[in-house]
């Protein structure tokens, strides 16, 4: 599965304290229902998940704060993935990702199988930062699209996980059988 | 000897800011903190990565007018070296230290927060500031902390100067080094 290799891991781009710290400003915060599609509707048959969005326009400094340094982690780290992948050449360096949620999937909480990017979404680069490890089920399943071979990532606390938005990597999100699983997503 | 190390090693200065100069600060270093995407503090075992900024051009220009002020308060001649300024957000934490010697007579000043009382501890002593007030001490001889912020904001500035004929009386650590004031440390 060549598609495979453009599913990049970089462990711990944050200090495990820095890490601990986040996870407990994200337990704090307001989740939704999160919602599909560029309409923005919520459809559980597709996606059961909670989410809540980080920007720089939030009314919490706190909440700004963490948009701002996740912005600027993610970004840096999808520049070092396009380098290192050779990509350059087809894609200029990337200024700012373009949404950052966090996501709260519960018990029987997830989201099938979907694509990032696409027509309703300028997406060229998605990014999963996972921020913790102790719930059941929740496994990250890649599938390629030709060979209908599945690849799994099992999350592991602090690991920033980027690859290419595009149809070619369709993915979901596994029913969680026990526990919450939290984590960061982005695009840009 | 000047009345700083005669009478007190640090002490509280009432609105050290007028309301004018506080409210300036507070608009500006909010906007500095919602528009942050390269000032983080990576330097040392941070649990937030809070937004920082040294050698800030309105920062520097308050340490340079506020020299005859802070002059007086001490009865030292004073060289000014720098000023940095910092938001804080939910779980920061300023562990217990003393500074260096470009911080050999320091003022924290406090712009503002989300509402929660933060009191720096100075020599075990607790200090409440509000916005406009200062803290001015003997920075490389007081040791001071505060412990973990349970609000979601706090804004404080901090201007360092050196006693002219001081132990530290070194021009080197005049403008920290730097030829311009308002640059950053590697600045020219």
């Amino acid at each position: 599965m060549f598609l495979k290799n453009y599913i990049k891991e970089y462990p711990n781009p944050f200090h495990l304290n820095t890490l601990s710290t986040l996870i407990k400003v994200v337990n704090k915060l307001p989740f939704e229902k999160a919602k599909i599609g560029s309409g923005g509707v919520i459809n559980e048959k597709i996606r059961k998940v909670s989410n809540y969005g980080l920007t720089k326009l939030n009314k919490s400094l706190t909440e700004v704060h963490w948009a701002n340094l996740l912005n600027r982690l993610i970004t840096d780290h999808m520049n070092q993935y396009l380098e290192e992948n050779d990509l350059i050449k087809y894609v200029s360096l990337i200024k700012e990702i373009n949404q950052c949620d966090v996501l709260k999937y519960e018990k029987n909480n997830y989201y099938t199988f979907h694509v990032d990017g696409g027509n309703s979404f300028e997406r060229t680069l998605s990014a999963i930062l996972f921020l913790n490890n102790d719930y059941v089920g929740g496994d990250l399943c890649f599938e390629d699209n030709l060979t209908k071979e599945k690849f799994k990532i099992k999350p592991k606390p602090g690991s920033l996980i980027i690859w290419p938005s595009n149809f070619l990597f369709p993915h979901c999100v596994e029913p969680v059988q026990e526990g919450v699983r939290y984590s960061i997503v982005a695009w840009a | 000897m000047g009345i700083i190390r005669k009478d007190y090693k640090y002490k509280v200065v009432k609105n050290f800011l007028s309301k004018d100069e506080v409210n300036l600060s507070k608009k500006y270093f909010i906007m500095k903190h919602r528009t942050n995407s390269n000032s983080f503090d990576f330097t040392q075992a941070e649990k937030t990565y809070d937004s920082y900024w040294y050698g800030d051009p309105l920062v520097e220009s308050f340490l340079l007018t506020k020299l005859k002020k802070m002059e007086n308060e001490t009865g030292l001649e004073l060289w000014p070296t720098y000023g940095f300024a910092r938001m804080y957000t939910h779980l920061a934490e300023l562990i217990k230290h003393k500074d260096r010697p470009s911080c050999e007579i320091s003022v924290t000043v406090m712009i503002g927060s989300s509402g929660e009382a933060w009191p720096i501890y100075m020599d075990g002593t607790e200090l409440n500031l509000e916005p406009g007030d200062a803290a001015i001490y003997l920075g490389c001889e007081v040791e001071h902390w505060r412990n973990e912020f349970l609000g979601d904001w706090h804004s404080q500035f901090f201007l360092h100067y050196i006693d002219k004929n001081g132990p530290y009386n070194n021009l080197n650590l005049v403008a920290d080094g730097r030829k311009l004031w308002g640059s950053p440390k590697n600045g020219s």
